[in-house]
């Protein structure tokens, strides 16, 4: 890539957006404002919703679990994914497509399907606990689902494709000659890897570390399906406040501080992470 | 002429299937009946008491249903046989819902002519002026039971809530039958599972805490006392589920050994001869309604089938077809066969147990209760 367009060179290199922000514009942008101001009380007190999220504990306990939540999933995802995202970026090119075609796969059955299959799977009689038992490892059925963990590991498997394909993409454009050259400057391959590959990786950690972390914070059929009512996510309350209590203003309001406090993590990480580098990748 | 009872009582049984047609027919010919005049007689039974005159109409009318096999059962028991009776063409469609109703009235918007509605929508939207007034002299109703009867429109399903366990666990004899004894964990020691809503939850706990059924309601449910009770239960309660179809899914797997949970669920497994049973003793119902949207463009045509659904044959053919839910003709559980009756939440001898679900207290309440409910789950 170039030196960074300027003036009216930059509205040219936009024209061929245009299409899709027209279309974001209307049936995106406009339907989320709209939702949004309903948590503005135009006839009483402006802010009444908001105030009674903030006198409320429940709100804050929600909106505090549902942070920490979407961070232990994007941590698993980060330790599971990154060695996969290395494996596939350099293994023997014939392996490649096979094994991105399985870390796709997931991507082709609904959220839906993948949750319920992990009630099966994890469930007192499910197939882990029946192995842990026969291997002697488990008296009592252990509690895998219907709590935390299983959140935990049900959204950790639906957000890991994200957290593995930016990666990758990212990888597979760094250069192993770049290795061989810190060998030969005297570095063990511990050190290379530390030195020289990881800070290189780093953008598509980074572009996967914010996907994962978004959309985990709005998350809302695996906690639904396997946090069994103990794991309550502002989404959950959301869905609630409108189809239970029918309270569009509080939903919205809810609604609202949820994106707020995603663009408060997400801005300050976008500048710090360097959005140029983030999905771009070309960054030598 | 034939002895009138005695010919009614043999189209019972042919209608129940306790005799088959062939046997049905041989008896026919004894009590003096021409073979000619029994297609007629069918009919006329089927059709008591709305006669097919009243039904004949033109054009069509869209109901909003729930989908599923629910939909498919109420198509093969009503809607098909309608279209053929009476000419009007019935389109169906899906799901109801309150906000989408309520938009489309005051938009003007009307594409639904009748809709199968829970009650407690039916008192909001009625005083609301959203509904048309049922016209009772196309539908006849003195077949219903009064509590499947409103201003908008019959009755068309009543369901509702039961306990259920793992027979494995709790053979018979030892299950519990009360509230009172779902909730002792010392005497019925296992995994619950609760379907997370407070209606009829907090019916359930005041039961189990010491209310009877009959006063429940009076002078109002006492609500800080439910969440008193279940606070102090809250913790025997494995899971809260959130969609319906989990009851299934949570009792096969043996993740729980009491629940509780909507009837058609604990049917659906007895059905599969899973080790599940459960009883409609301290069970809940309530009754959801056909009704119509003001301004409906078809409103005759929506009448027309609810006369036609109040038919005691069309509803018994129903609860075969779709086992557990009420029937609001008391006519219909004479034309069903044992099982069904046994099943349906308000067959007479069901009603006996079971409470019914105070829709005017829920049209009132249910926006305090859920946000107490969802403070109370945390």
């Amino acid at each position: 890539m170039g030196g960074r367009a300027t003036g009216p060179s930059v509205l040219r290199g936009l024209l061929p957006l245009l299409p899709l922000l027209a279309f974001l514009l209307v049936f995106f942008v406009y339907p989320v404002v709209r939702v949004l101001l309903l948590g503005f009380e135009p006839k009483g007190p402006l802010l009444v919703h908001f105030q009674e999220l903030w006198a409320v504990p429940l709100y804050r306990a929600v909106l505090l679990r549902t942070f920490r939540l979407s961070l232990i999933v994007t941590v698993l995802c980060l330790l599971l994914g990154y060695p996969v995202a290395y494996t596939i970026a350099h293994a023997p090119q014939r392996l490649t497509a096979p094994l991105i075609t399985m870390v796709l796969i997931p991507f082709w059955i609904s959220i839906l399907g993948r949750s319920f299959t992990w009630m099966v799977i994890l469930q007192r009689n499910g197939i882990v606990n029946q192995l842990l038992r026969a291997l002697g490892l488990a008296h009592e059925p252990l509690p895998l689902i219907y709590n935390p963990l299983g959140v935990y590991i049900g959204m950790t498997h639906i957000l890991l494709p994200f957290m593995i394909l930016s990666s990758y993409s990212v990888m597979r454009g760094i250069s192993v000659s770049l290795l061989r050259a810190a060998a030969t400057l005297g570095a063990t391959e511990w050190q290379a890897f530390r030195r020289v590959y990881f800070p290189l990786s780093l953008p598509g950690v980074a572009a996967g570390t914010v996907v994962v972390f978004v959309i985990g914070l709005g998350f809302f059929i695996t906690p639904a399906l396997l946090g069994g009512g103990h794991v309550t996510t502002v989404s959950l309350l959301i869905e609630a406040t409108i189809t239970q209590t029918f309270n569009w203003g509080l939903a919205s309001a809810l609604a609202f501080v949820l994106l707020l406090s995603a663009l408060l993590v997400l801005v300050p990480a976008i500048r710090i992470l360097n959005l140029d580098r983030m999905f771009g990748g070309s960054n030598r | 002429m034939a002895d009138k009872r005695k010919v009614g009582k043999l189209l019972e049984q042919y209608f129940t299937g306790e005799v088959t047609r062939r046997e049905f027919m041989r008896r026919a010919l004894l009590l003096g009946l021409s073979t000619a005049a029994l297609p007629g007689l069918i009919t006329s039974f089927a059709a008591s008491p709305a006669s097919a005159q009243q039904i004949k109409g033109t054009g069509e009318v869209v109901v909003c249903s729930w989908g599923g096999a629910y939909t498919d059962a109420q198509r093969a028991s009503f809607f098909d046989p309608f279209e053929r009776e009476s000419g009007v063409r019935v389109r169906t469609v899906g799901i109801p819902d309150l906000a989408k109703l309520r938009a489309m009235v005051q938009t003007k918007n009307v594409e639904w002519d009748l809709v199968d509605a829970e009650g407690r929508w039916v008192v909001s939207l009625g005083e609301q002026g959203m509904l048309e007034r049922a016209d009772y002299t196309i539908i006849p109703r003195d077949e219903q039971n009064p509590g499947s009867v409103s201003d908008y429109g019959i009755g068309s399903v009543a369901y509702g809530y039961v306990m259920g366990w793992s027979t494995k666990k709790f053979p018979v004899g030892k299950n519990p039958t009360t509230w009172k004894q779902w909730f002792d964990a010392q005497a019925y020691p296992g995994r619950r599972a609760m379907y997370t809503d407070p209606m009829p939850i907090l019916e359930f706990a005041l039961m189990a805490d010491g209310v009877p059924m009959n006063q429940l309601y009076t002078p109002t449910l006492d609500v800080d006392r439910a969440f008193r009770y279940l606070q102090a239960h809250k913790s025997m309660i494995n899971v809260w589920y959130r969609a319906t179809t989990q009851a299934e899914t949570l009792m096969r797997g043996e993740e729980v050994d009491l629940i509780h949970s909507a009837n058609g669920r604990m049917i659906n497994l007895k059905r599969d001869n899973q080790p599940v049973d459960f009883t409609y003793n301290e069970g809940a119902w309530m009754q959801s309604f056909w009704v119509t949207p003001k301004g409906s463009p078809n409103k005759v045509n929506a009448w027309k089938l609810s006369a036609f659904m109040a038919r005691a044959v069309n509803q018994a053919q129903f609860a075969v077809r779709y086992p557990g839910m009420g029937m609001g003709n008391t006519r219909a559980y004479n034309l069903m066969p044992r099982e069904s009756i046994d099943y349906a939440i308000t067959s007479p001898q069901n009603l006996k147990v079971t409470l019914q679900i105070s829709i005017p207290y829920w049209a009132k309440n249910t926006d305090e209760n859920q946000k107490r409910w969802l403070a109370f789950l945390g």
